[in-house]
């Protein structure tokens, strides 16, 4: 049912889908850091998300870099400059070259918000290249950037002694220096490689299990970083095991779920033992679903 | 003939211009662009460590005089460029032979499409005859 409405609107379900992601995106940003009112407000981003929908991936992730950056601009030109330079790197960096990862960059912030963040890296490595790890990396950033200028924005906006140069400098150092921060960004990137190595492993389940893998290493690194070099408290706590716990079964269903409605996708595999080689090329059964065959009988033709 | 009209309405917008250039092409082409971008990323990187740090960047200098510092850190500008441009290179070549695959089934789709018209030519040039 779900598969043959998506199969039918295809198109304009993912018109909608951005549309809503871009809408909550920007919604989160705005919370965080609306210094500006008029671009704000709720209609303001409703009408700007929808207009973004139709343009393609790599415009809207430089949208949403540019509303951000100008956002923080009414806070401090100093901060503002320094966000804008930061957000200009990544994009240099790799999102120049993988476009289509932008989303993530997007979705991450309100997955960390709704402190589970695990889920879209677990996705990711389960799905993705490895080399899509930068993505997590920029992503992560993104967020702590956000929340950092959030936390200090009344100092920021406070420290009239304070030039715009060292104004940057304060959120620089502040940004790469902390502990959750730089913990945070350690433990997604072995998780992510955990996930994405155990995964290719040859056997049947092996996507499950790379996350079950990733989600309990994650756990344990979260809680014995916290306790070797921080201060454990019980929301602490409750975050990395709950939220890594609801992060893996969102994870599990996304990749059996959400991923055979890629009914295009036609995968192929290479395998072989003592005596063949084995091209086996899977075409999903939903591909066919829509062919209609019409065999025309032509008769013999009677003689006399 | 629906596949092919598929693949150019969806991933052929962005795949079939690729299929113009030979993959050493494409790639030295983008490789070519990428050293501005290479410069203009090591020469942003290099503005945020010096906000980031200045009394660092202050420090080096004194202790190892202007000329010094200066090279040390025309190096690693050096090297920054031109690690990205082979970073841009292997994500390039990545990115063409992710692509070359259904560009191989998009072209031999369209090798059956001409079959079927050629065989339907000739059956309606029979009948005519």
């Amino acid at each position: 049912m779900l598969e043959e409405f998506y199969i039918a609107h295809r198109r304009p379900c993912g018109y909608i889908l951005r549309a809503v992601i871009l809408f909550v995106c920007m919604f989160i940003i705005s919370r965080y850091i609306g210094f500006q009112a008029f671009i704000s407000q709720p209609w303001f981003i409703a009408i700007l998300s929808l207009a973004l929908a139709f343009v393609p991936i790599r415009f809207i992730m430089i949208a949403v870099m540019a509303y951000t950056t100008v956002q923080i601009f009414f806070l401090s030109y100093g901060i503002g400059f320094v966000t804008g330079v930061i957000l200009i790197v990544m994009y240099l960096l790799y999102f120049r070259f993988a476009g289509q990862y932008g989303f993530l960059l997007m979705i991450l912030p309100i997955l960390y918000l709704i402190k589970i963040p695990l889920a879209a890296v677990l996705v990711l490595a389960a799905t993705g290249p490895a080399i899509s790890v930068i993505t997590v990396i920029f992503g992560t950033t993104f967020y702590y950037l956000i929340h950092y200028i959030d936390v200090h924005a009344v100092a920021f906006a406070s420290s009239s002694g304070a030039t715009e140069f060292e104004k940057g400098e304060m959120l620089l150092q502040g940004v790469f220096t902390n502990r959750e921060f730089l913990m945070m960004l350690v433990v997604m990137f072995v998780v992510f490689m955990i996930v994405h190595f155990v995964k290719r492993a040859n056997f049947s389940r092996s996507y499950e299990l790379a996350i079950l893998i990733g989600t309990g290493v994650f756990i344990i690194l979260t809680v014995a970083c916290e306790l070797l070099f921080g201060d454990i408290t019980r929301a602490k706590l409750l975050y990395y095991c709950v939220g890594g716990v609801v992060s893996g079964a969102i994870a599990v269903f996304l990749t059996n779920i959400i991923k055979p409605l890629d009914y295009s996708r036609t995968e192929t595999v290479e395998f072989e033992d003592e005596e063949y080689n084995y091209y086996v090329k899977a075409v999903p059964k939903v591909a066919f679903k829509t062919e209609t065959v019409s065999v025309k009988r032509i008769n013999k033709r009677k003689d006399g | 003939m629906s596949k092919v009209a598929l693949y150019e309405h969806g991933e052929g917008k962005t795949t079939l211009r690729l299929n113009k250039y030979y993959k050493t092409d494409y790639s030295s082409a983008n490789f070519l662009s990428s050293v501005p971008l290479g410069i203009l990323t090591g020469l942003l990187i290099g503005l945020l460590v010096f906000i980031a740090d200045t009394n660092w960047v202050m420090r080096v200098y004194e202790k190892i005089g202007g000329t010094g510092a200066i090279l040390i850190f025309a190096a690693g500008f050096i090297l920054f460029v031109v690690g990205y441009c082979f970073f841009s290179l292997y994500m390039f070549n990545h990115k063409y032979d992710n692509y070359r695959g259904n560009l191989r089934t998009y072209g031999l789709n369209l090798r059956r499409l001409k079959k079927v018209y050629e065989e339907e030519q000739a059956a309606e040039n029979a009948a005519n005859k």
